[in-house]
């Protein structure tokens, strides 16, 4: 601000900002005027333009269907038609038929301005498939040449595995797909001995099926026949031609075909012919046809034949050269996968065992500690017993003592068999802390005579006592240690298993790593010439399609193979393959769309006249159906089902495809060779565009009458609003009472409360309403004004807010004249609040206009939806992707309220800066 | 002249004062208390208001008032009330109307034998009108049944239910209400009924015969008596003799043939022993298998065959603090519940913060009186504020932010950075980004506006001071714009922050909540803000709508924003205006 003289960066800045904050405003503009659907279209911007999506919104155009369906409603009187008197329904019919005429009037106009375009777009065609087969043909020798040259250099350089290959190759083609005419040039250079046999075959066929056209003319010529039967015996002939010169034609083939299918047939007509030697002269016939199909048979057979032990010599060669390497390192590869997989399982299992084995000694550490708990108090027992050792001789005479000592020392041996038994499997005894209780259990043992002197003191029977008591821990834990160990010595022996599988394995591998790599390089060298060799097939290939292209057929096949094999086929390889001239495949395309329109346009032109001839006759009867039904009759209208039906299939028929056509000849528009006919194809997108809107079935939208309710609830809204708030903040502002403070701090606390969940309670407040007033009650436009008028505080507040700035003096002085208090309040106040009511009016306008949440709830029949419910409810109807209708609504929609806020910025930026701004 | 005006006076204000009245007693009736206590406030202050001297202002603020106690206060009232109770799916009904329903609920004994029926019509020019009358058949008896009178009709005018009484005919002859009915046969053929007469105080009908399923002479008037009698009237009728048999149409032959039918529930008085206290109980009792219905958490069950309990009838009860202890303990109600209250916050917190930086940048930006078409680019920037909100948020949900055919997407992402495709609204993360960067392009021009304002109240002055003492462009910002700025913005702000805490549509509509938590039994989603939440719970619940938790967490809104907006106020001086 200071010093501060160029703007340049500033209005840049700017300038980014707007477009990217105005940009989604741009993008509805431009998605709701486009023909093509822009959810599903690659472009930002296109240019098939199309206000159809306005009309329909503000006009609400009625199409066809629409139009069948109010004639349905209206001649079946259902709904508001019930009412009405009979002249007042056949004029609203009448009205619906000429709305509907007049549609079919239109498609017609709009089907024969496609015509007329299609018409230019021949010429167009024509023009340019000679200018280019001229272009072609005259390039066609020098073509040829290059092709020759390059073939015959080709076939020199073949190096004998490429030589194998390519013979394997054109063998392989011809095994499976017979002897085609484009294999037939490589074939005589590479095999002409077996060219030879297929040409004199093939003479030989020619020869036979001669014979037999031959035996049909002598037929037609010795006796007389029907026009039918020659001509279903042609055919006959011509399907014997087609079968023998297709690959797998035998004589059981020809039977089924030709003699079961077509002669069995006629054999009726023949025998009871009455010329007398008719049924010899068929049965000649018959049997010449069948000695001829036995002899083509045989000649092919010769001919497989042939062709089997070529194929024999050279595939055997090829698996020796070949084959033999690719399999082995096909083997080598799979062992090795497999191999790898063995390993890898392999380590998994090692690392399994190896947490085992860490199991297995937390638990050994565990009975340790437990062990030597026992231990303890045997030591504590132990040394009071060595003490008394010394001691004089008392023996005991207690019977049951003495038991109980043999059975403590009969368990002290087992105690110690088990230890001996652990110590035998496992020579860790340190390991598995057992040493000290052994040793301690010794001990006891070898003291056993010397205690059973002693056994009168009590002090050593307490000793054993306790000795004994740490028996049972001492079995469980010596059996724990046991299982222990033995599982350790398990898991070891696994580990030690899988390291020796694994060193097999990997030796394995080394091996097939090994032999992998030393076939690498002919594998290379093999694959890299059997691409050479496929190559050089598709090129021999081409070759002789080149041959043919000498009419526009013929060229657009070579061209189409051309574009096949230069994909498939890197740049190095290509020879002397160019692209092809694109005009080729451009024009091509043309010609499909010109041909499909012609069928589309029949089949509309068909609809058409069925319709409105369905319409006429509709039309006459209409009268009598209108005054049967009032009558209670419930006769079907045959005519309204016939044009459903007729409507149901044409929309079926050509509805899709015509949309095809339309959007085929935008694409063609785009491309620059058909520069001159431009104008053409977009008018064809257009025409069908408008043709198809009187077909289409369009949804069914209210979107003006949502606006209308819209605005209307809002206006109403805010007039009642202004009114109620401006009568409530006047005495907060200019008069004490009680209840005034609190009031006011309530009045704002209030406002706070979330109005959306005071829509359960407001819900069943309308529902009561509805019940004593139906226009104040659910789903009515009286109800939710209603509910709308509790967002009174804040206005309130702002009211106050002005009223506060406007003197007192004027209105005491009014007082002192004579005014009540009510005309200062309505003579000179409100006049004077004209801006902040301006404010209150149009914030509460907005945010009627804007209120969703309520809306929907109380709002439940499309009719009566506002603006903002209808539009959710469109856009996430079936309809979500019908992205033109929803922004031009939205457009529509959001321009008013644009103009508004933008007229009354100056006011509304005032008013609420007057309140926020202290100071 | 004022004598007039005065009786005027006092005869509305009688007026008034009597609708008032009235209307709270039939709202009492109906249950509906709430609103019956704002009537009667609303009485008070009327009175108030015209009768007392010091009342004379509350005549201003009557209507405002009055609005505000019915559409403001009552709600509030009524969320109190619900946040201490279950009301919600299954326990939508009070105790007392799930008790008559139970009463009304009938089961027809398929196995008795069946009575056939034939409608007789009255007509008028030979078209069908809605008088109508059956005559019953079953063992060669006759009897006479009357069009039902419909007694119960749903919210969208469906039947509920129908009620007619029915008599047996002696020698062709009936007398059943205030009527005489006399059978009419044919000459020719005895069978045949052709129409039976009516004698009564309102005159003499004659209905003929309309339909039959067994004469198939009637067909053509079939369709007539399926759309126009049976639905209107049949369907749900009770038709009741004197002996109080029941007949009704039932599952087995459909709109063929009437069956017999009972009550299923019945009541009965048991003598219970509460804590040392006799006392007797009434219990439903299930006729056909004379079990007692058990009656607990709001619910009444019956009790199957094999001992198993399935809710016949659940009604709206009092649960006590039970909604908001679950907010906290429940963790499959409290975890979404955090998560969503956090987010509720940050989302604020994001939302004013980035919506201040933009407008505040681009107000500093604006703020040069030397700058050519500011007026311009200022009209310009305001526009994201003019369009409806929810305009807006349609449309940059569908067409920007979907994920496969979405401006963003395909253009952006994808054409010009070639990264895959966000996916906008189905990840945590990027839902709420979407989310803030739409309520950012919706708030920012609000931000800017104030923002202008408020710049242009600090005196320039000041600036050109600290520029001669050596102070930068940064320095003079951080040190004279934002504290000054903040002073007057700072309501502005928490206000702000308060809107955008209850911001139901620019999430809702954005991202419907969210990608959807896993492991929540209420759909909470990982947008949603404590509002959207509510507002599923209570109007979109999958799993039945709780309303009872949903105030609770109202509630807990509402203390909240009061608490926001206490700050608010307490920074703007608003309370001293208050005072003043």
């Amino acid at each position: 601000m200071v010093g501060k003289k160029h703007f340049l960066g500033t209005h840049i800045t700017l300038v980014i900002v707007l477009l990217i904050v105005l940009f989604p405003l741009f993008w509805v503009f431009t998605t709701s005027i486009r023909r093509d659907n822009a959810a599903f279209s690659t472009e930002l911007i296109s240019s098939r333009l199309t206000l159809q999506h306005y009309k329909e919104l503000l006009f609400k155009p009625k199409n066809l269907p629409a139009l069948i369906s109010d004639m349905k409603q209206a001649a079946n009187i259902s709904k508001q038609y019930k009412d009405w008197d009979e002249d007042r329904i056949e004029r609203a019919i009448s009205g619906f038929i000429n709305q509907f005429s007049h549609n079919l009037l239109k498609t017609e106009e709009a089907l024969n301005r496609t015509d007329a375009d299609i018409g230019q777009l021949e010429q167009f065609y024509a023009q340019k498939s000679q200018e280019t087969m001229d272009t072609f043909l005259s390039a066609l020798p020098q073509l040829e040449k290059d092709y020759e040259l390059y073939g015959r250099q080709r076939l020199n350089e073949l190096d004998p595995i490429g030589s194998i290959l390519l013979d394997a190759k054109i063998i392989d083609h011809i095994s499976t797909q017979g002897f085609a005419s484009e294999v037939l040039p490589l074939l005589a250079t590479r095999f002409p001995e077996l060219s030879e046999a297929h040409a004199f075959s093939l003479n030989e066929v020619n020869k036979s099926l001669e014979r037999a056209r031959g035996e049909l003319a002598s037929l037609f010529s010795s006796a007389k026949l029907t026009e039918e039967t020659r001509l279903s015996l042609s055919n006959s002939i011509d399907a014997f031609e087609t079968i023998a010169r297709a690959p797998g034609f035998s004589y059981t083939k020809w039977l089924r075909e030709i003699s079961i299918k077509l002669y069995n047939p006629l054999n009726g007509t023949f025998s009871s012919s009455t010329e007398g030697e008719l049924p010899q002269r068929w049965e000649a016939f018959k049997e010449a046809q069948k000695s001829i199909a036995r002899e083509i048979e045989s000649d092919l057979k010769t001919l497989d034949q042939t062709l089997k032990t070529v194929a024999e010599t050279v595939n055997e060669k090829k698996a020796r050269e070949v084959d033999y390497y690719l399999n082995a390192w096909q083997t080598h590869a799979e062992e090795l996968a497999e191999l790898q997989k063995t390993l890898k399982q392999n380590k998994e299992r090692e690392l399994s065992t190896r947490i085992e084995q860490e199991a297995l000694d937390n638990d050994l550490a565990l009975l340790r500690s437990q062990l030597s708990v026992q231990m303890t108090l045997q030591e504590k027992a132990l040394g009071i017993i060595e003490t008394y050792l010394a001691q004089p001789d008392k023996t005991s005479t207690d019977k049951l003592l003495l038991e109980r000592w043999n059975t403590f020392y009969q368990e002290t041996g087992n105690l110690l068999e088990s230890i001996q038994q652990i110590e035998m499997s496992d020579g860790e005894l340190v390991k598995s802390g057992l040493l000290p209780v052994k040793e301690s259990l010794s001990k006891i043992r070898d003291h056993q005579d010397r205690l059973r002197q002693l056994s009168g003191y009590s002090a050593i029977d307490d000793a054993i006592q306790v000795y004994q008591n740490t028996f049972p821990v001492l079995k469980t834990a010596l059996e724990d240690i046991r299982q222990t160990i033995e599982s350790q010595s398990k898991a070891g022996s696994v580990l030690v298993d899988i390291a020796f599988e694994s060193d097999v394995i990997e030796k394995a591998i080394a091996y097939r790593n090994e032999e992998i790599g030393a076939l690498s390089t002919k594998i290379a060298f093999l694959q890299n010439r059997i691409l050479e060799s496929n190559r050089d097939f598709d090129f021999f290939f081409l070759q002789s399609t080149l041959k043919n292209a000498r009419d526009w057929k013929g060229i657009s096949l070579f061209s189409q193979r051309s574009v096949q094999y230069l994909s498939l086929y890197p740049q190095e390889l290509r020879g002397p393959v160019n692209t092809p001239d694109q005009s080729i495949d451009h024009l091509n395309q043309l010609r499909t769309l010109i041909d499909s329109f012609g069928d589309q346009k029949e089949s509309v032109y068909a609809t058409t006249g069925l319709l409105e001839a369905d319409v006429k006759a509709f039309e006459e009867r209409s009268p009598l159906y209108i005054s049967l039904r009032k009558k209670g009759s419930q006769i079907k209208i045959l005519e309204l089902e016939e044009i459903e039906t007729h409507y149901t299939q044409a929309a079926a028929d050509f509805s899709s495809s015509l949309n095809r056509t339309g959007r085929r000849s935008s694409d063609l528009s785009k491309i620059d060779f058909f520069l001159p006919v431009k104008g053409a194809l977009r008018n064809i997108d257009k025409s069908i565009f408008e043709l198809m809107q009187y077909w289409d079935k369009k949804p069914e939208q209210f979107f003006m009458l949502w606006l209308l309710n819209s605005m209307i609830i809002a206006i109403v809204t805010s007039f009642i609003t202004v009114a109620v708030c401006s009568f409530g903040a006047y005495p907060y502002s200019r008069m004490r009472f009680p209840g005034r403070k609190n009031g006011l701090l309530l009045l704002v606390l209030l406002q706070m409360f979330p109005s959306i969940m005071s829509m359960v309670a407001l819900y069943s407040l309308l529902r009561f309403t509805g019940m004593l007033f139906p226009f104040l009650g659910l789903d009515t436009q009286g109800g939710i004004i209603f509910i709308y008028l509790g967002a009174l505080p804040f206005n309130m507040w702002l009211l106050k807010g002005y009223f506060d700035t406007i003197p007192n003096e004027i209105e005491e002085s009014a007082l002192i004249d004579g005014a009540t208090r009510f005309q200062t309040f309505y003579k000179i106040v409100l006049p004077l609040s004209t801006p902040i009511l301006a404010v209150v009016f149009i914030l509460c306008f907005m945010s009627t206009f804007n209120e969703f949440v309520l809306a929907r709830i109380m709002l439940q029949s499309p009719q009566n939806y506002t603006f903002a419910v209808g539009l959710q409810s469109f856009s996430n109807g079936p309809y979500q992707m019908e992205w033109g209708l929803f922004t031009a609504a939205a457009l529509i929609g959001a321009i008013p309220m644009v103009v508004v806020f933008l007229f009354m910025q100056k006011y509304l930026v005032g008013g609420l800066t007057s309140g926020a701004v202290k100071g | 002249m004022l004598f007039i005006r005065k009786t005027l006076f006092w005869i509305l204000l009688i007026l008034a004062n009597a609708f008032l009245l009235w209307s709270s007693i039939i709202l009492f009736n109906a249950s509906m208390e709430g609103l019956a206590i704002s009537l009667v406030i609303l009485l008070f202050i009327v009175d108030f208001a015209f009768l007392h001297p010091k009342g004379y202002p509350y005549r201003y603020a009557l209507p405002a008032l009055g609005l505000l106690l019915v559409l403001t206060v009552f709600p509030i009232y009524f969320t109190l009330k619900t946040a201490f109770t279950n009301y919600g799916t299954g326990h939508l009904l009070t105790r007392q109307q799930v008790i008559e329903s139970l009463l009304k609920e009938y089961v027809t004994d398929e196995s008795a034998e069946p009575y056939d029926y034939r409608v007789f019509m009255r007509l008028e020019n030979l078209n069908p009108t809605d008088d109508f009358l059956l005559v019953l058949e079953r063992s060669n008896v006759l009897y006479i049944a009357e069009k039902p009178f419909v007694t119960q009709r749903d919210s969208k005018g469906n039947v509920i239910s129908a009620y007619s009484s029915f008599t047996p005919v002696k020698n062709d002859q009936a007398l059943l209400g205030d009527r005489t009915y006399t059978l009419i046969r044919s000459k020719q053929d005895p069978e045949r009924i052709l129409s039976v007469n009516a004698m009564g105080p309102k005159g003499t009908y004659s209905y003929a015969f309309f339909f039959s399923f067994e004469d198939a002479a009637t067909l053509p008037n079939q369709k007539y008596f399926i759309s126009e009698i049976f639905t209107a009237y049949l369907e749900k009728a009770d038709f009741v003799d004197s002996e109080e048999k029941v007949l009704r149409f039932g599952t087995r032959f459909g709109f063929r043939k009437l069956l017999e039918s009972r009550k299923k529930y019945g009541l009965d008085t048991i003598t219970v022993d509460q804590n040392g206290k006799v006392s007797q109980k009434v219990v439903f009792v299930n006729n056909l298998t004379n079990r007692t219905l058990e009656e607990s958490d709001g619910n009444f069950y019956d009790i199957n065959r094999d001992g198993s309990r399935t809710i016949v009838g659940g009604y709206s009860s009092f649960v006590g603090l039970n909604n908001i202890l679950e907010m906290f303990t429940d963790s499959r109600l409290s975890t979404p519940f955090m998560k969503i209250f956090g987010w509720t916050l940050t989302w604020a917190a994001l939302s004013v913060f980035f919506t201040f930086t933009v407008g505040l940048a681009l107000a500093l930006l604006l703020n040069n009186p030397r700058l050519r078409s500011r007026a311009l680019y200022r009209t310009l920037l305001i526009i994201p504020w003019a369009i409806p909100s929810f305009i807006s948020v349609l449309v940059w949900r569908h067409g920007f932010f979907n994920e496969t055919y979405g401006f963003i997407n395909k253009f952006i992402v994808s054409g010009l950075m070639g990264f895959e495709p966000i996916r906008w609204l189905n990840n945590d993360f990027w839902a709420k980004v979407s989310c803030l960067i739409v309520n950012t392009w919706l708030g920012f021009p609000y931000m800017m506006t104030v923002s202008l304002g408020a710049l242009q109240s600090i005196p320039y002055t000041f600036y050109e001071a600290a520029s001669i003492d050596g102070a930068g462009r940064g320095l003079r910002f951080r040190k004279i714009t934002l504290p000054l700025l903040m002073t007057s913005i700072a309501p502005l702000l928490v206000g702000s922050f308060a809107f955008n805490f209850n911001n139901f549509v620019g999430i809702y509509l954005l991202t419907n909540g969210g990608p959807e938590m896993p492991n929540s039994i209420t759909n909470a989603g990982s947008t949603d803000i404590l509002i959207s939440y509510t507002y599923k719970l209570a109007f979109e619940g999958s799993r039945g709508q709780n309303f009872g938790y949903a105030s609770a967490i109202t509630l807990f809104i509402f203390l909240l924003v009061i608490a926001i907006s206490s700050v608010n106020f307490k920074l703007s001086g608003t309370f001293e205006e208050v005072n003043r």
